[in-house]
């Protein structure tokens, strides 16, 4: 057990906090209980007296733990990990990127095929961006596999490409209506140019919107394994032992996660 | 023009300024910056249950500092915390803002002592 265990507990229970926050503040508050402690001994106070006096110094009171939520309240990002936190193991997961990636896949890859009979203006930049976001989420995936938090710099990026790409789904019709117009004000044959837009548009809107969809599932996912992760650190902070079996258990995560907390303690 | 003083944003700017100052000298972990205070002030100015980390986030929150998580080969993480070019600027507005807070006040108590010195001088 962590010296400070059962303090930190106490202070966990009350921080009412998106996960990711709540254990930042959590390890925050064990590394400055260490530092206080290791001074506090180091000026000659016994064992006792000087964990008292850093618990004194650093946990916060309930008002200041109220004050702290405030600050950092943010209803969206902490409805999206309660939600993500659902995915829970490995099972989901899998049956995630078994059932439903593949069906988002195929349906891009369908779209894309039709694109490249029927190029449409935006084609270009939907690949870009389909491209754009599997490099990114490759490199959060990497980023999460190495122990290093996604937060900051994968998972906004994630999101942005995917808000892109939702927009140019929905600018592929726009655009594709516009030139028919033209089109037709230069004596093009209206059936053909209807079929050019239902096939060449169609494509381009559903490429992009599938590659919005992916990049919002990617980050999803994403998002909660970081979320347990950060949890996992809590916990194994917490239990102040290498052991992982205790550790996993402790922050309620399933099997899917041990390589990864065997990976940190080894 | 001269602002009035806020008395409601007393305790909070003093103990920005404290922590800002602190940061100014070199970064570091949060109760670094505490226990250096407590240090340099001879124990006279202390942050006791937690207080440091509201207005330690804040600052953060507002671009004055930056908090940044260091892996050390041994032992566990640790956030430490400098300051921004941001907070550098803040800090010299508080500074001149402590300045004429103190001037203004010594000004009003030595006013006040004259004062007093006269009446006593009439009466005796």
């Amino acid at each position: 057990m962590h010296r400070f265990g059962p303090a930190l507990r106490r202070v966990a229970a009350e921080l009412d906090l998106p996960r990711r926050a709540r254990t930042a503040l959590l390890l925050e508050l064990a590394a400055d209980l260490e530092d206080v402690y290791a001074h506090y001994r180091a000026e000659g106070l016994p064992e006792a007296e000087a964990a008292q006096r850093a618990e004194a110094m650093v946990l916060a009171s309930p008002e200041v733990i109220r004050r702290l939520g405030r600050l950092h309240v943010n209803p969206w990002h902490g409805w999206a990990e309660e939600v993500s936190a659902t995915l829970r193991g490995a099972l989901d997961v899998v049956l995630l990127a078994v059932a439903v990636l593949p069906v988002l896949a195929v349906a891009i890859g369908v779209s894309i095929w039709v694109l490249a009979e029927h190029p449409s203006p935006l084609t270009g930049s939907v690949l870009l961006v389909g491209a754009v976001l599997v490099a990114v989420s490759a490199k959060g995936t990497v980023s999460l596999l190495r122990g290093r938090s996604p937060e900051r710099a994968e998972l906004p990026t994630i999101l942005v490409v995917a808000a892109l790409a939702l927009a140019l789904g929905l600018l592929a019709p726009i655009v594709g209506v516009w030139n028919a117009v033209d089109a037709l004000r230069g004596g093009a044959p209206a059936q053909t140019l209807f079929l050019t837009v239902v096939a060449r548009d169609g494509a381009t809107l559903l490429a992009a919107l599938l590659l919005g969809v992916v990049g919002l599932l990617v980050w999803f996912v994403l998002l909660g394994v970081n979320a347990r992760r950060a949890e996992r650190e809590v916990a194994a902070l917490l239990a102040g032992r290498p052991d992982v079996a205790g550790i996993a258990s402790m922050a309620g995560t399933a099997n899917s996660v041990l390589p990864l907390v065997r990976r940190r303690h080894r | 023009m001269t602002t009035a003083f806020d008395s409601q944003a007393f305790g909070r700017k003093i103990h920005e300024l404290l922590l800002l100052q602190e940061l100014d000298r070199a970064p570091r972990h949060g109760y670094q910056v505490v226990l250096e205070i407590e240090a340099r002030s001879g124990g006279y100015f202390q942050f006791s249950h937690g207080t440091l980390y509201p207005i330690l986030h804040r600052l953060e929150k507002e671009g004055l500092v930056s908090g940044r998580w260091s892996s050390p080969e041994q032992g566990r993480p640790r956030k430490e915390y400098a300051l921004k070019e941001a907070g550098r600027t803040y800090l010299a507005e508080l500074r001149a803002e402590w300045r004429e807070l103190r001037e203004r006040l010594e000004s009003f108590l030595d006013d006040g002592e004259r004062h007093h010195a006269s009446v006593r001088t009439r009466t005796a």
